[in-house]
């Protein structure tokens, strides 16, 4: 993806519609039981939260 | 999006946050140690241990740990017996009338292999001023029900933050955040980043936060149209206080429906029974069907099994409302998450009062779009 181009709304929600996907079905699948279920239910809410640290903190690259 | 739409959707992101903000940064920050309660109690003495005894001792009759639990309590009705999921523990509220209200009933646990009263947890303590100021700011049903139309607003909020979001992404890649120029445009780029990748969460969180101010009136609801049916034989009898056994009405209960476990009693009378009945609430064993309830109501004069009542669509999301925004279904890592997912939240509440305080009069997002 070039920086410069105009982008659809198809590729500007790609990203936030996989990762709300992904925390809904974290949500979701931690209701219906323990044990692997949870295990997915951590990885899935991890998404957001890594995702969130990964850009919030990544050292500043000079301007666009 | 034409300029105008987009001018619109500002306008609904700026007045629907400006209202709730306030008001959501402290459901956030006192909704962070809420997460933890468990653990904060168990450390605080607030959850009483069980003595240790030899073996495997029987469990004591309902009836007979009731009495005990009544004797504490001279003058007062029963309300309430509930099981504790993991320990032998029954706890039962009483108060001086079938419906009283929630300040005036006294909780009382016991241990079921001894029947023992177990120690009251320390009163009052920062815990339970925190719970409180999170649930109602201390102003009692009015307050309650201010915070979900806050929770309304939220929503409102995140979804016209969503609308805007395309515009403001139009030239820039995924979690871009312009560090190069002004402090401003970075705090918009970590305001839109932040808010986009919490949206799921905080929508659910919100949504079901705002759902459970309801409960009260739910259940009152699901009372006066599930339940008037069943009470129609009863009608112009008095109210069954006193009456029956709650150790039959258990046992009827779990025999009518195998591998659930009693999580509640409701003693006739009260809110979540009817004037002649035992509820007692069934559950399930996973964390979905731990919440939905399915109660059967065990005529207290009788002891007879009148009916298991399927509960509606309504009162199974106002049961599911509570796991989805607590996070307390997922063990400790789940907590953790959810703690940083509100740490989160509150960095995108504070930074649209950091623009919208920066704004003066300029264009929404000048400079950015």
């Amino acid at each position: 993806m070039s920086r410069s181009r105009h982008r659809s709304n198809m590729a500007v929600f790609l990203m936030p519609g996989m990762i709300a996907t992904t925390t809904l079905v974290g949500l979701t699948v931690a209701l219906f039981g323990d044990g692997w279920r949870d295990q997915l239910s951590w990885v899935a809410l991890g998404i957001p939260v890594a995702t969130a640290l990964h850009f919030g903190l990544r050292r500043g690259r000079r301007a666009t | 999006m034409t300029a105008r739409t987009i001018r619109i959707w500002f306008l609904v992101h700026k007045w629907t946050s400006l209202v709730c903000t306030a008001f959501l940064l402290m459901l956030c920050v006192t909704g962070l140690p809420l997460i933890f309660h468990e653990e904060i109690d168990a450390a605080t003495g607030h959850v009483a241990p069980l003595a240790k005894l030899a073996g495997n001792p029987p469990l004591l009759d309902l009836d007979a740990l009731l009495a005990r639990a009544l004797a504490n309590r001279p003058g007062e009705v029963p309300l309430y017996m509930s099981f504790d999921h993991d320990r032998p523990v029954v706890s039962v509220s009483t108060g001086p009338k079938p419906d009283a209200p929630d300040r005036a009933m006294h909780f009382q646990s016991l241990d079921r292999r001894t029947g023992e009263t177990l120690p009251a947890p320390p009163p009052g303590g920062v815990m339970d001023v925190i719970f409180q100021l999170h649930i109602d700011m201390l102003l009692g049903r009015g307050g309650m029900y201010l915070l979900g139309v806050m929770g309304l607003l939220f929503a409102a909020a995140i979804v016209s933050g969503v609308v805007l979001y395309a515009p403001f992404m139009r030239k820039l890649d995924f979690g871009t955040v312009r560090r190069g120029r002004t402090r401003r445009i970075a705090w918009i780029d970590l305001h839109n980043l932040l808010g986009i990748v919490t949206l799921a969460w905080a929508l659910v969180v919100g949504l079901t936060g705002a759902i459970n101010t309801l409960a009260q009136p739910i259940t009152d609801y699901w009372r006066a149209s599930e339940l008037v049916e069943l009470m129609r034989p009863y009608a112009g009898q008095p109210i069954a206080t006193g009456q029956g056994s709650v150790a039959n009405a258990v046992a009827k209960a779990m025999a009518a429906a195998p591998g659930m476990r009693p999580q509640y009693v409701a003693f006739p009378g009260v809110t979540s029974s009817s004037g002649h009945h035992y509820a007692v609430f069934l559950q399930g064993a996973t964390p979905a069907t731990r919440k939905l309830l399915t109660p059967a109501l065990v005529d207290a004069r009788t002891g007879r099994l009148d009916a298991l009542v399927a509960m509606p669509w309504y009162m199974q999301a106002l049961n599911l409302s509570q796991p989805l925004h607590f996070g307390d279904y997922g063990g400790m890592p789940m907590k953790l998450l959810w703690s940083a997912l509100d740490l989160v939240t509150i960095l995108v509440l504070g930074s649209g009062i950091y623009l919208w305080l920066g704004r003066r009069g300029g264009q929404p997002g000048k400079g950015a779009v």
